[in-house]
Parts: C-alpha cells; structure tokens; sequence
C-alpha cells in the first residue's frame, strides 16, 4: 500500500516543528515515567537499602541511607548458606520446568487454533478448571502420587509439579494466537507445509513477544516458588534459593536484614534475565510480516 | 477470513462432482482433527495428572472425616457440607474476597493498559521504568507484607503519616481501621500486579499492525482517537486473558492479607482461602476444608465461566 | 530460522536432563555412606543454626550420618511436616509442638518417649506440656517467658529506677510517663501478641489450685481468662496504650522501642540483640502481677520438643535414642545455652543473658508462665480465633465479656 511513504508526506509540511514537538513530548514522558517509578519503588528501595546495614541500624531509620555502611549482611550470607549450589539447583529446575512448560503450552495453543471443533471448545473450557483450583487443597494428593512414584526430594519431581503451569502458557499463548492474522498460517499450508514445519517456522516466530512475555512470567515464578519446594525438597544438597532465604526467619523474631540479602542475591540473576529478554517483547514482527 | 482460505482451496481442486469434494473436506477435517489432539495431548496429561486427579482426590476427601494426618478415614457422606453450610464463621470471608476480586480487576486493568501504551513508546530510561513496574511483583510476600507494614503503620512514625505530617495532615489509623485496612490491601495488590500485567498488554500490543496506526494518522487522528478506536479494540483479546486471571486469582487470594493483617482488625479482611487453609491444615479438619473447597471451586467457576462469556461478548462487538 | 534452531537444541537438552535428573538424585541419596545408618531429622532452627551439634553428633557417633532437613517455623514447619507424615515420607526425628502434638500422637506418629534416660531430667513444665494420658511424647529441653522491655532513661525522668511490681503500679507509671510527654506503653496485636492477659491467668489459676491439665476438659479459655483480660484492657481504657496497636506489627512495635519513641514494650529474649546493638540503655523486667494477692506469672511456654517417629525399630531406633541422648549432653546444653536458650533441665544452670535473670530465675526456671494454647484442645482454632478478637476487643469494638462469649462459641463448634 505505500504506507510509510503517505505518512511521510503527511509529516513534510510541518518539518522540523513536527520532530522538535516529538522530543519534547519524549523527554516529558520520560521525566514523569521515571519520576512515578522511583515512587512506586520505594518499597524496593526499602529492600535494597537494608541489606546494607545492621538490624539495629535498620531499627533506627529504616529508609534513609546506612549510617555506616556495611557488607556484612553479604559476607554472611555467603558464609553461612551455599549460595552458589542452591542457585545451580534453581538454575536447573527453573530452566528444565519453563522450558517444558512453555513448549507444552505453546503446542496446545497451536492445536486449539489449528482446528475449532466439538472437540477443542471442550478441552479448552476443561483447560479453565485448573484456574480455579486453590493450590492448597490439592497439594497432600500431589505428595502423595509423588511419593508413591519415589519423585519426592527429587529435582525432577519438582520440575512435574512446577509442569502445571504448562495450563498458564497456554491460556496466554491462545489468546494472543486469537489476534494474529490466520492469513499467514494459512498461505504455508496451502504451499504443502505439515503442521509441524507450520508450527516452528511461522508461529514460534510470530509470537515471539507473547513467548518472550510468558517465559519471563514463568521463570520469575519458578525461580521464586517457596511453598512447592519447602514441601517436596527435602536434603540439603537440593534446597533453591528461595528456601536459603527463609534461613532467616525465626519462631519469634526474624533477622530481616539477612533476609533481604540473600533475597537480593536470589533474584538478581532473574533482573538481569529480565532485561536481557525485554527487548525480544517488544518487536515490531507481526506488523513488518504482515505488511510484507 | 475463513472464507477466503476455503476460496483459494476450491480454486486448486479439479472440477469435480459435488460429493467428492464434501468427502474430501470431510477427510481433511478428520485429519485436522487428529492433528490438534496430538498437540493437544501434552497438555490434556499435565492436567489429568496435575489438576484432575488431586481434585477427584479432594472431592473424594470432602466426603470423609480425613483429619490431614492419617490416611484411615471414614466416609460421613453430606456431613462436611452441612457443617459448611450451619456454621456462619466459614463463609465469614466472602464479602472481602468478592470486593478484593473486583476492584482489584478493575484498578489494574484501568492503570495497566495506559501504562503499557506509554512503556510501548520510545523514551530515554524506558528499559528503566519498564524493569522497576515489572519487579514490583517479584520479591516474596514475606519481605514486602514486613516493608508496606511499616509503610501504613497506623502510628506517627509510618511513612506514609510522616509525610502526611509534613503537610500537616494527621496520623491515619491506615492497618487499625477496618475500612482502611481493606482499602490498603487492595492498594498493595494493585500496586504489586500492575507491571505485570502491562508486561502482558506490552507484549499484546506488538500484535496491533502498525499500519492502523499509520492510516489514521494519515486521517488526522489524534492520540486519544487512536487509543480509543485502535488499541483499545485490538487489545481486547489481551484484556480478555488479563481480567479471567485477575478474577481467579482474586479470589482465591489468600497471602497477601494474610502476610499483610492476618485477616484482621478482627475478621475485615478475612478471606475464604483462609478459612479454607485454616480449617483443613490448622484445625485437622481437611474433611471439611474440602468441602469448603469443593464449593468454592464449583463458585469460582461459575464466577470466571460468566466473566468470559461476557468479556468474549463484548470483544466480539469490537470486530 | 535462529529461533527455530535454539527451541530444538532446548527441546533435545530437555529430554536428554529429563531422563538424567531422577537418575543423579538417586545416585546421590543411596551413595557413599552406605555403611552407616541414616537417621533423618526434620529441623526447625536452619542448617547454619543446628550444624555445630549434627558435627559433633557425628564425631561422636561415627557410625551415624544425620540427613538434615529444614522447614521454617511455624506454620511452614507443620505443614511440611504433616504433608510428608501422610504421604509415608516420615522424618526419623521431628519436632512436637503445641500446634501439632495432638494430632500426633492421636495418629500415632510419635512414639512414647516416657521414663527414658534422655526424658529423665527434664523440667515438670516441659515433660507436662508434651504429655497426653500419663505418656511423654517428645524431648523438651528449653523455655521461654515473655517480659516488659522498657527504656532506663525515660523511667528515670518521671523517677523510677525500680520497675513495678503490681499492675496498679504499672498503670501508675504510665500515668506519670504520659504526664511527661512520653508515650507509655506498646504492644504487637497484628500479630496477635496480647501477653499480659496469659500472664494474669496463669497466676489466677495458681491461686486457684486449677490443674491445668483438666482445662481442656471445660475447654472454656474464654471464660478462664475474662478476669486476665479485663485487668489487661485498662491501659486502653485509660488512654496509655495507643488503640492503633492493632494495626501494629511485631517489628513496627520493636522499632519504635529501639527509637525512644515510646517508653515500654512487651517482648522476649529474641529481641535483645537488636536492643543491644541499638546502643540504649534498657531493662527487661517480669510481667507485673495482677494485684498484690497474686503471684507475678509470665506469659511463656516450654520450647518445642523432639519427638521420634512411632515406627522406627532396630538400628535406626537405637540411633534415634543417641541423638536425643545427645541433645541433654553436657556439651549441648552448654551450647544451647550459649545461643541464648533458658534450659530448664535439672541439675543444669543457664548462664542467661544479664538482662533476662530476673526472668528466668523467677519465672523459667520456677515454671511459673502460662501460655493460653497450650492447654487446649485445638489450639489453632484458639490462636487464630483469638487474635481477631483481641483486635476487636482493643478497637473497642466488643466488650470483653462478648469476647470470652465469642472465643468460648467457636471452641465449642470446632469440637
């Protein structure tokens, strides 16, 4: 259609006015936006800013900068809870469950689209009931199956329970399979592609950004699950991350400062993953391949 | 759509006598039939096994006086529900969670998608922001119910009464007020699920064609117009998907107020899942906590199935 | 087509670590120390806390290896703990605790540890805390009591070196602290920690003569502690407890002591570093008593206790005995004790914390604390129950005779 070059034209005769009003517009929105995130991060900060000083210190003046600064909280924490094996361990089931889960989600959302029938409305409505189910009530049936297939205490035994959320990719990954142009999949199987080759080569692609979103989503809450792997993870060899920082929790009283440590060490390797993965969520794909 | 995929299809086909044409679509239909179910199979295991089983399991418990501890249980037939039903302490937390799930839903839908819009656009710290809105769901319950604790403490010294106190505004009993201690757990919980879900509106606007955009600024529309008449339509497929998760989510909810008032002052912010948990775990009562949660799962249901009918209504208005 | 290459290779690496992962987990839990008995112990102190006696369990016991597991307290334990009783994934050695014990031994999971040399010496409290029918079911070495923390140098202003010994007296100086300026007195009741109102009834009971083991036969707390309650709401009443105190958590209410913004705090000994290291000066004095006729009682309770699994037999069993054997050694009281535990076992004198003696002579060590769960039946149903009551009864929005009412009403429904 040309479209780029009409909305070109449209812009000439404003000229340079046009592209001065953009960058103040921009730099408006980026004051505000920062300004309104560094508030709402105050209780991040909070976190942040406590894992450098001492309990008492903490006490005194819980938001403001450490009177004196201090690393102890982190040496401690290094000292006393086996960093490095509990984050291999969180590395391996958190990177096995999402990865099973996604592709199993991202299989059943194709399916459901590939064919609507009798058949697909009902095993997309059965699909729902699993978000409804409060986790509580079925977690003594979930321990005992495991026990009985001996998978307790096993990393593989955890990456099956966390496999449930393979329900929470699919419902993500169907409704946004719902507002793609079916054109597309539709042009490759009339050029003779099977459904498999379909699915790799032009639906992975397209929803990239969804995928991208939903492994993020999941990573963050494999990575940060407590009450699944307190119960099913016994041996100290297997703790996760997340079970270090309860370390730090006692019957009355809990040393808060070591909590927010190791909870800053848990979860930086995920901001990082974070950032890395935002710019895969925001592409311009389907736009360019439709217009294409 | 659907009719020109069926167009170019008859176009390929030799000039054939009707029936052989309806058997061959039939005989395609089948294998299309095939084909999904083997993509969908995977996941049909992951919920018998997961989701399935352990629920018949409850259901099953519901119906025993199984105490948690021991597996010799002894079947009592409608006995758990009747309790359910006489004892008005079990459904104690129905207000609260059905208010939590709707002005939850609403609050972050409404804050979420101009926030997705705007983390759509280019901006210098956008990387920033975007990372700072989605990391405020991330660290666990136990450490943030502790901070905003201390942010709404009810005394002089909280934060938010000390910068209210520097505007000369008074102490507010914000956690010992049962009003205002609904109102903060809500606010928290919309205040932890915004990022979220505008990551999931940022990644449902990728799949708006750009071209839209491009011809109605060739139109003359302004920002708003587009908004309204381009994203708002187009996101509905994501608002969809966003809004059924916060309404189960909401109400099944249970760690944030617990973490944040324990339910309380007294029983204002009381959930059912904490009667549930309550019940089954803390009181060696799982007979009836299942049946609690038999019942409140049939609800829930029932609940989340007429929200996505209805939400599917409305998008379908929208094409 | 980068995409579609990188799933493959994730998709392959999946099945391939699928298949590995059970494999290198069996490997692992059946492994090197096949020659010595594993006894499995489900911990409630974390690894760093409990390691130096597994160490030196095991130097002392060669033969024996500990497989050390870690649930946090409370109620992260008991459902960690329950979970794997009844999915046959029992512990050798867990911890029995006034949430739990009933069901324990009422299924069976625990076994009769009753006249056994490792039991012997343990103070009544805690052999009675941990006894159902004449039989002691866990090992509990340990107590504590609850006292009043409060700031030297504010008492000194309105005069007072000594602190009271009467509630009268009590509310007498908080009058003269809010005369002053400063803020009497705090409490945590988000957290549900109303402390004075056991410590009154434990003493209102003694006087009595109640035994306290027939409580659960009436199983009327809220009847039994209507006279503790009412004394307690006076210093709401009168204005020198901020009513906003239940929205107050634990911490909230630490912070505010620490910072000198209010003149006294109910707590325990698990605060006292944080009070050291605050660099104030502070006392920690016991509850005072309810009138001059009655006795000073705390609120406390014996720690919980270790309890072996009822179906170990053999080796396993022998070694189970070792371990609790172990815990009233010489050498782990004394560690105890250094970590800040009130060991209340005969013949063994804790060398406590200065600021906590007054307490421990006169309430630990005397057995003289009440802790109003422990001599329930379902104390769940009593804990949760009571802390939203009390919150309301410090709202003001109840009297304390609706709330004895409203705690008796749902005791007697959870029966």
């Amino acid at each position: 259609m040309g479209t780029k070059a009409s909305s070109v034209t449209a812009a000439a005769p404003k000229g340079m006015n046009f592209t001065t009003r953009k960058r103040i517009g921009s730099a408006v929105t980026s004051v505000v936006m920062i300004l309104v995130a560094l508030v709402c991060a105050v209780p991040l900060w909070y976190i942040l800013i406590n894992t450098f000083k001492t309990i008492p210190d903490m006490s005194a003046n819980p938001l403001g900068l450490p009177r004196e600064w201090t690393v102890k909280n982190y040496v401690g924490a290094f000292e006393t809870v086996p960093v490095f094996r509990s984050l291999l361990n969180t590395l391996i089931v958190t990177f096995f469950a999402v990865v099973i889960q996604v592709l199993v989600g991202a299989l059943a959302a194709y399916g459901m689209i590939l064919r609507k029938s009798t058949f697909t409305a009902a095993v997309g409505a059965i699909l729902m009931v699993a978000f409804v189910v409060p986790s509580q009530t079925t977690l003594i049936p979930l321990y005992r199956m495991e026990a009985n297939a001996h998978l307790v205490n096993t990393l593989a035994g955890l990456v099956i329970i966390y496999l449930g959320g393979a329900v929470f990719c699919y419902f993500l990954i169907v409704g946004y399979m719902r507002s793609l142009p079916f054109e597309l999949i539709e042009a490759a199987r009339i050029d003779g592609a099977g459904p498999l080759r379909i699915f790799w080569s032009i639906v992975m692609p397209l929803i990239r950004p969804i995928l991208t979103t939903v492994v993020v989503f999941q990573t963050m809450g494999t990575w940060n699950d407590f009450m699944n792997a307190n119960v099913f993870l016994s041996s100290s060899e297997l703790r996760t991350i997340v079970l270090q920082v309860y370390n730090a929790v006692g019957q009355f009283s809990t040393d808060w400062p070591s909590f927010m440590t190791i909870t800053v060490l848990a979860l930086l390797p995920v901001f990082v993953f974070f950032i890395f993965c935002q710019k895969w969520i925001v592409s311009g794909l389907v736009a360019g391949s439709v217009k294409g | 759509m659907s009719a020109t995929m069926q167009g170019s299809a008859v176009g390929d086909l030799p000039p054939l006598d009707e029936s052989l044409y309806r058997r061959r679509r039939r005989a395609r239909g089948l294998r299309e039939d095939v084909t999904s179910f083997w993509f969908l199979l995977p996941i049909l295991a992951v919920f018998v096994v997961l989701f399935l089983v352990p629920l018949v399991q409850t259901a099953y418990f519901s119906f025993t006086d199984f105490n948690g501890y021991s597996m010799d249980m002894n079947w009592v037939g409608l006995d758990n529900y009747r309790k359910v039903f006489t004892d008005p302490s079990t459904l104690q937390g129905l207000g609260f969670t059905i208010l939590y799930a709707i002005v939850v839903m609403v609050g972050v839908t409404v804050l979420a998608i101009p926030l997705a819009v705007i983390l759509n656009r280019k901006f210098v710290g956008r990387d920033f922001v975007r990372s700072v809105f989605f990391f405020f769901s991330v660290p666990s319950l136990a450490i943030m119910g502790m901070v905003w604790k201390y942010i709404f403490s009810p005394m002089k010294t909280g934060v938010v009464n000390s910068v209210l106190a520097a505007f000369g505004l008074g102490p507010v009993p914000w956690l010992s007020n049962n009003s205002l201690a609904k109102f903060c757990v809500i606010f928290i919980a919309i205040w932890a699920q915004i990022g979220w879900h505008a990551t999931l509106y940022l990644a449902f606007l990728q799949a708006i064609p750009a071209d839209l955009y491009e011809q109605a600024t060739v139109d003359g529309a302004n920002r708003w117009q587009q908004f309204a008449h381009i994203t708002l339509p187009q996101l509905m497929p994501g608002i969809v998907t966003s809004t059924f998760l916060l309404m189960s989510g909401g109400l099944k909810v249970y760690d944030l107020p617990f973490t944040m008032t324990k339910g309380g002052p007294g029983y204002s912010t009381y959930t059912v899942t904490q009667s549930i948990i309550q019940q089954g775990i803390g009181q060696s009562q799982y007979g009836i906590g299942s049946a609690l949660a038999v019942l409140f799962f049939i609800a829930t249901g029932i609940v989340v199935f007429l929200q996505m009918g209805i939400s599917n209504l409305i998008s379908r208005r929208f094409e | 087509m980068k995409f579609n290459k990188s799933v493959k290779v994730a998709i392959a690496a999946a099945a391939a670590a699928a298949m590995l992962v059970p494999l290198a987990a069996c490997g692992s839990s059946n492994g090197a120390d096949s020659g010595k008995i594993t006894l499995s112990y489900l911990s409630w102190s974390n690894e760093n806390d409990a390691k130096p006696y597994i160490e030196e369990f095991e130097k002392e016991n060669p033969d024996i290896k500990i497989d050390f597991s870690y649930a946090p307290p409370t109620a992260e334990y008991i459902q960690t703990l329950q979970t794997r009783l009844v999915g046959n994934q029992a512990p050798d050695v867990f911890v029995i605790t006034s949430e739990n014990k009933a069901d324990l031994i009422k299924n069976g999971y625990v076994m009769d540890l009753t006249g056994k040399s490792y039991t012997e010496k343990l103070s009544d409290a805690n052999k009675e805390f941990l006894t159902k029918d004449g039989k002691l079911y866990g090992q509990s070495i340990s107590s504590w009591a609850a006292g009043i923390a409060y700031n030297k140098d504010m008492l000194k202003q309105v005069g007072y070196t000594e602190f009271p010994k009467t509630w009268d007296e009590f509310l007498k100086l908080c009058k003269k602290l809010k005369d002053a300026g400063i803020s009497p007195y705090i409490e945590s009741i988000a957290d549900g920690n109303d402390r004075i109102p056991d410590s009154f009834t434990g003493s209102i009971l003694a006087k009595k003569g109640t035994d306290l083991t027939t409580l659960a036969d009436g199983n009327t707390p809220g009847a039994n502690e209507l006279e503790g309650i009412k004394a307690w709401m006076k210093v709401y009443d009168e204005g020198y407890a901020d009513r906003n105190a239940v929205g107050v958590s634990g911490d909230d209410a630490k912070t505010q002591f620490v910072n000198g913004q209010v003149a006294m705090y109910t707590t325990g000994a698990w605060d006292f570093d944080t009070f050291k290291q605050a660099g104030f000066d502070w006392g920690f004095a016991p509850i005072p008593a309810i009138d001059s006729e009655h006795e000073a009682y705390a609120q406390g309770s014996p720690s919980p206790g270790l309890a072996i699994y009822s179906k170990l037999t053999g080796d396993k069993l022998k070694a189970a005995e070792k371990f609790l054997e172990f815990q009233v050694s010489e050498w782990s009281l004394k560690k105890h004790s250094e970590s800040g535990d009130a060991i209340t076992v005969e013949g063994f004198s804790s060398d406590v914390d200065e600021h906590y003696k007054d307490v421990y002579e006169n309430n630990v060590k005397t057995g003289k604390y009440f802790l109003i769960t422990n001599f329930y039946n379902n104390p769940d149903v009593l804990g949760s129950t009571n802390t939203s009551e009390i919150q309301q009864l410090v709202q003001g929005a109840i009297t304390p005779e609706q709330w004895a009412k409203n705690i008796d009403e749902k005791m007697a429904s959870a029966q």
